[in-house]
This record gives structure tokens, C-alpha cells and sequence, in this order.
């Protein structure tokens, strides 16, 4: 392990950093800073839940998804898995041919499918531990990984298959030891070293709209690339992305413009991610 | 203490068999099998809290599967002893009194094994106490848990106050380190020997018994009407989404605590000379129960079908036409329903019921009521939440069919096969019985297998 202390100073001495440019750094520095950084998220992990304190909603993250853009050819899930690093069997967003039917001339309806957010998730209030809960500050749906006691009940009780459960499978990349097991998931900023036995390994885990993306006022900067990897990457453009709270924001404009869907509106959930049909 | 009990009942082919030489090899066979499935469940299921879930055929399409099967059977069993046994202490049940204790003896360690199967299926069960450290009040499963624990109290209170005169008698008559064990757990108790203070002693346990009876009986409904309400609330699955669920968990408690009652009382611990009047009282209330949850389950699928909505129907024609539908056919209905009732009822009026019967009714009707755990938590998760999402991931975690795998069956088998054993041997060593009487220290005894002589 080679530390370069230069490049940490300049980290802590320049908060202007974004998230993106610190990562950048963390692709040239490997592991000792993940790994710095995970000790620190750990140790704020152990604060109470941010739910719990009652802050003011700043922003009402969501998705508008135009289906008509979409030919299927799922980059956002592979973006997904590269900026997650998610295991096999855990994908936070799926690509699903199926759910709705087809359109006129039987052309495919695609639909990428990552977490809805929902206003009203179902997902949270049934966990015995509150590992999962709803941010207050931005709406999101978030996983605490040193919480989770990986019962599973809040996969039975998401209406959407959001969530998935890490069984500590892995693929031949990590099991071989190339230099891709070497980098650590960014999610939530912890830079986790995935390891047996540990979080998030036997925890559920789910889509953050790439939240470790945000700056410190939990805002995303599209034009510097903090951005949902599947957004970022969608080669249709059919992925829009934004701030519903921002009138003025391209998923607020197209909510305005034109007709959208949300799937079992009937449950109530009032799910953050619409479908332009 | 059991020879007398043969003279009497000359006539009971059980019987017969258990005391000859057929009956010593059968026992010597069946303890070396649960004895090795035992300690080899054991070690797979160790082996599995060392590596992980990734070993199970557990998905993220279907999450839960045999271990949660089997931890709402076993609270259902608990908790349906724990009622029956409420009857008599709380109700004044005369005629079920000799089968009391062994209802409670029965519903404390199968709440232990249902404990154990949540315990085993945790992804991350080193964590298990969060649900203590961080109470949630608007979890279903948090509550769950909490009624567990106040549920095992007012249990190992119970089997105190049916124990301790007993208890107090034996720590005189047993020398040595038992009787000192004896001592600690009757907890310095000392049952007076003059027979009305005697009598008003047992007054005493008796008011307790009916005390914690009382309390118990709430926390047994909420115990399993609230594991039936850990899925009637989750509204995405809606085979599950429904009132009726929890009022089918407590029926179907009733059903199979009373069956797997009378198995014992006929073939494990037998007393016909005192069983006489009360077998057939009980297996006509534990088939009242049965038929009334086969009414509950009519109920369900009239609603469902009629509905029509397919994410309703399709768990049940999962059920009745999928790859298990034996389950539902042969194990739920055919051997945990029908059978059981032509072996209680079907014959003539006029002829006498036989033990036998009533027991092997009892141990099919709780191995019915599997059939219909495995059925109330697999296919209504086999069914994706939305069409097509099983196979947008290519992954076995993605897999709607799910069948457990060795590593589940092994290590369910082991941790049954343990608590079975541990049972006779606390049967046998602890006053658990009516007028038992304490086993012979060191006496030429039945070798290493003493609980079977009961």
C-alpha cells in the first residue's frame, strides 16, 4: 500500500472538491483511501438514523422513464453494475419486456425498472430493526447496511421487486482476484471492502439513485457527471432524471407536457418514477 | 410404573409392542437415526451460520422459503398447545386435565424450535437483539418478536408452577448432584407434606396456573394471529393480503397442536388407564378445528377465484396445478384432512374407538398442517410483482421455482431430531408429567437411552 499523503491534504483542505472529482482521485489512489473512508462512514453510521430527525425536505428526487425511447438494449443496467458494483443476482435496475403490453404492431414495450422511491414505501414500515427508512431530506429510500439483519420481509413487502437480497455470490472478476476486485462500491460514500461475512454481504440491498453521487446539500450536478449511472449512460436518452420540487427541472416539464403512467397506482405507494407511454 | 398401566390395557397392540423385544430394537433403531440426523443437522446448520445464506436456494424472487415454513409451523404448534392447555387451567376443563402438562411441555419447546428457524434464517443473525436495541413500533415482525419473548416468560413461569412440588419432593428423595439440580430449580420451594397444607399448596400453583393462563391466553393469540398478520399486512402479495390470515394461523395452531397432543399421548408418553374419557373428547375438538380451517381455506380461494385479479389466482393455481401441487392435494388435504377424519369417524356407532386410531389421526393431521405452511409461504411469493421480472436478471436468485436444498432439509431435519431427543430426555428427567416418579440415579438402568422407558 503506497499513501500519498499529498493527495489527502488536498482532499481534506479543499471542500470545493465534488464527489466526482474525489473519486477520480480514488481511482488513482486504490484502496487505503476507501478503506480510510469506509472507517470514517462507519463511525457515522453509528449515529442515529437521519429519518429520526426531523429535517425539512430539500429535494423530491424521481425519475421519468419515456418509454418510447427505449429500444432495450440495457446499458443502464451494466452502468448500474459498474458504478454499484453490485454482485450476481443483485441488480438495481432490471430491464423488463413483459410487464405491460406490447405496443400496436407488437413492437416491445421495454421498461427499465430501478427503485420507485415511493412517497409511501411499503418497504420500510415493515422492518423489525429500521435499517430502511425514507430520508427526510430528499425523499430517497435508503438502506443502512450495519443495521439490516437481513430478515427479508421488506423484499416480500416491495410491490415493484426493488430489492434484493446479497447472498455473498460473486463474479469470476472477484473470485479470480483481477485488479477489478481491488475497487471497492462506491454506495452511500462507504467504499465497503466486500468481504465474507461482512455488510453489505447478507444484506438486502437496492437502488440509491447513486446518492454517493450528491454533494454536501445533497444536490447532483448533471454537467459534471453526478449523475444516476443509468440516466447518464441510457444511450435513448429515455431516462430523465431530476428534482420534482424544481418546477422548472426536465422530469417536472415533461410531467406537465405529457401523459405519464406509474405502475399499481391502486397500491398507494405513490411511486417517484413515471412512465411516458 | 407403566406395567401396571399394560395389565389394564392388555388389548393396546401399541403397548404391547413398546414392551417386547421388537419394540427395545425399534427404540435402539430410531434413537441411533435421530441421534445421527441430529449431529449431522447440527453441524450443516453451523456450517451455514459460518458462510452465509449463499448456500441455500433462497433468492430474491423468493426470499423465504422452508426455514420460515417452519417457523410458523412450530410457533402454530406452540401456540396451539399452549391453548388447548389454557382450556384446563383457565376454563376449568376437567376432561382434558391429564393432558395439561404435556401440552405445555409440548408448546415451550416448540416455541424454541420455532425461535431457532428465524434465528437460522437471519442474514446477518449475529445481529439478532437489534430487534430489542432498536424497537420499531410500526413493524409487524418487531411486534412478533416481542410477544416470542413475553410468550416464553409466562411459558417457563407455567412449567415452574406445574413443576415445583415435585420438583421440591424429588430434591429429598434424589441424592447427588440431580438432586441438587432438583433443588436450584425448584428454586428453594418446599412442598409441605401435611396433607392440607398440601392441598392448599396446590390451590396456590393452581390460582398462578390460572393466572398466567389468563395472560397467556392474548399473547398465544397475538403470538400466532400475529405471525398470520406478518403477511396479511403485506398488501404487494395478495394471496396474503387479508383479514382472514390471521384467524386461518390461529385455526390451523389449534389444529395441529391438538393433532401432534394426541400422537403423543398415544404413542410417546401413554397413561390409557387415565386417557380413556379424554382421547375421543379430544380428537373430536381437534377435528372441529380441522374442519373449520378447511372452511377458511374454501373461504380464501372463493374470494380469490371469484376476484379473478392474476396475481390472486395464479398462487393458487400454483398450488392446485404446479409442481408441488402434491402438497396441497396429497400431504395438506389428502393426509392432513381426509384420512384423519374416516379414521376418527368413520365406523360403526356402536364400536368402541382404539388409541391407535386417534393417534395416528393426530400425527397426520399435524404433518398435514406442514402442507399448508409450505403453501401459505411459497407460492405466493413464486409468483413475480410484476410479469417478467424473474427472468430480466439471468440468475438463480431470480428463479420463481424454488426448491429447498439439501442444506435446508438437513439442517431442519438436525435442529427437530435435537429438540425431539433433548425433549425425551427432559421427559424423563424432570417432573414434566402427573405423578411421575424420579428417575433411579445410577441404577441399572435402560443403558443411554432412559427416555425411552417412560
Amino acid at each position: 500500500m503506497n499513501e500519498d499523503p499529498g493527495v489527502r491534504e488536498t482532499l481534506e483542505r479543499d471542500p470545493t472538491l465534488t464527489p466526482c472529482e474525489r473519486r477520480e482521485m480514488f481511482g488513482v489512489l486504490g484502496r487505503w483511501l476507501g478503506a480510510a473512508l469506509a472507517a470514517a462512514t462507519v463511525s457515522r453510521a453509528a449515529e442515529p438514523a437521519p429519518a429520526a430527525q426531523g429535517r425539512q425536505r430539500k429535494h423530491h428526487y424521481g425519475m421519468v422513464i419515456d418509454t418510447r425511447r427505449c429500444v432495450g438494449c440495457r446499458a443502464c443496467v451494466v452502468a448500474c453494475k459498474a458504478e454499484n458494483k453490485t454482485p450476481p443476482g443483485v441488480a438495481y435496475t432490471v430491464v423488463l419486456d413483459g410487464a405491460l403490453e406490447p405496443r400496436i404492431g407488437d413492437k416491445p414495450l421495454f421498461m427499465t425498472k430501478p427503485c420507485f422511491h415511493c412517497e409511501n414505501p411499503a418497504c420500510t414500515v415493515v422492518c423489525p430493526v429500521g435499517a430502511t427508512f425514507k430520508r427526510a431530506e430528499d425523499g430517497l429510500v435508503v438502506v443502512d447496511y450495519d443495521r439490516c439483519i437481513g430478515c427479508r420481509y421488506c423484499i416480500t413487502a416491495c410491490p415493484y421487486g426493488a430489492r434484493y437480497f446479497d447472498y455473498g455470490d460473486d463474479y469470476p472478476a472477484r473470485s479470480d482476484k483481477t485488479p477489478y476486485d481491488a475497487v471497492p462500491s462506491p454506495e452511500y460514500g462507504q467504499y465497503r471492502k466486500r468481504e465474507p461475512g461482512r455488510s453489505p454481504i447478507g444484506n438486502v440491498r437496492k437502488c440509491t439513485f447513486c446518492l454517493h453521487l450528491q454533494d454536501e446539500q445533497g444536490a447532483y450536478n448533471r454537467a459534471a457527471g453526478c449523475w444516476p449511472a443509468c440516466a447518464k449512460t441510457c444511450t435513448g436518452k429515455a431516462i430523465h432524471f431530476g428534482d420534482f420540487m424544481d418546477p422548472e427541472s426536465e422530469v417536472s416539464r415533461l410531467l406537465r407536457e405529457r401523459p405519464a403512467i406509474r405502475l399499481k397506482e391502486e397500491m398507494g405507494n405513490e411511486p417517484n418514477v413515471y412512465y411516458l407511454l | 410404573m407403566s406395567a401396571s398401566a399394560v395389565a389394564e390395557d392388555t388389548l393396546s397392540p401399541w403397548l404391547l409392542f413398546r414392551h417386547s423385544a421388537a419394540g427395545r430394537v425399534t427404540r435402539l433403531l430410531w434413537n441411533i437415526t435421530m441421534w445421527a440426523v441430529a449431529v449431522f443437522g447440527i453441524g450443516v446448520l453451523l456450517y451455514r451460520l459460518a458462510v452465509g445464506l449463499g448456500i441455500t436456494r433462497l433468492g430474491s424472487t423468493v426470499p423465504w422459503g422452508l426455514w420460515v415454513a417452519f417457523y410458523i409451523y412450530f410457533i402454530g404448534l406452540s401456540a396451539g398447545s399452549f391453548l388447548l392447555s389454557s382450556l384446563v387451567f383457565v376454563f376449568g376443563l376437567k376432561s382434558l386435565e391429564t393432558l395439561s402438562r404435556l401440552a405445555v411441555v409440548q408448546a415451550f419447546v416448540c416455541l424454541l424450535i420455532g425461535l431457532v428457524f428465524i434465528f437460522l434464517d437471519l442474514g446477518h443473525w449475529e445481529r439478532f437483539y437489534y430487534v430489542m436495541r432498536y424497537p420499531q413500533w410500526h413493524s409487524v415482525l418487531a411486534w412478533e418478536i416481542w410477544f416470542y419473548n413475553a410468550y416464553l416468560v409466562i411459558l417457563l413461569m407455567e412449567q415452574f408452577f406445574l413443576m415445583r412440588c415435585d420438583l421440591a419432593r424429588w430434591s429429598r428423595e434424589v441424592p447427588g448432584a440431580w438432586g441438587r439440580i432438583y433443588k436450584v430449580l425448584s428454586l428453594g420451594f418446599i412442598c409441605p407434606d401435611d396433607p392440607a397444607q398440601k392441598a392448599q399448596c396446590d390451590r396456590q400453583s393452581a390460582r398462578w396456573l390460572y393466572y398466567l393462563g389468563a395472560i397467556g391466553i392474548p399473547i398465544a393469540l397475538g403470538v400466532h394471529g400475529g405471525t398470520g398478520a406478518i403477511f396479511a399486512v403485506v398488501k404487494s402479495r395478495p394471496a396474503w393480503y387479508s383479514p382472514i390470515f390471521p384467524l386461518v394461523f390461529i385455526i390451523s395452531a389449534l389444529a395441529s397442536g391438538g393433532g401432534l397432543l394426541l400422537f403423543l399421548r398415544v404413542f410417546v408418553v401413554p397413561e390409557p388407564a387415565k386417557d380413556r374419557e379424554t382421547l375421543p373428547q379430544v380428537a373430536n375438538l381437534v377435528a372441529g378445528f380441522l374442519i373449520f380451517d378447511v372452511l377458511l381455506l374454501f373461504l380464501e380461494f372463493l374470494v380469490g377465484i371469484y376476484g379473478g385479479m392474476p396475481d390472486h389466482t395464479e398462487p393458487y393455481r400454483l398450488m392446485t396445478n404446479g409442481p408441488f401441487a402434491w402438497v396441497f392435494w396429497f400431504q395438506q388435504l389428502g393426509l392432513g384432512v381426509a384420512i384423519p377424519l374416516l379414521l376418527l369417524y368413520a365406523r360403526p356407532s356402536h364400536t368402541k374407538y382404539k388409541a391407535e386410531e386417534i393417534g395416528i389421526a393426530g400425527l397426520l393431521i399435524f404433518v398435514g398442517i406442514f402442507g399448508v405452511r409450505l403453501n401459505i409461504v411459497i407460492p405466493a411469493l413464486a409468483v413475480p410483482v410484476l410479469r417478467g421480472f424473474d427472468l430480466a436478471m439471468a440468475s438463480p436468485r431470480m428463479h420463481a421455482l424454488y426448491v429447498p436444498n439439501w442444506v435446508e432439509w438437513m439442517s431442519s431435519l438436525g435442529v427437530v431430531a435435537l429438540a425431539i431427543q433433548m425433549t425425551r430426555w427432559a421427559l424423563h428427567r424432570l417432573p414434566m408429567r402427573e405423578h411421575q416418579e424420579p428417575p433411579v440415579p445410577a441404577a441399572a438402568g435402560h443403558g443411554a437411552e432412559p427416555a425411552a422407558a417412560a
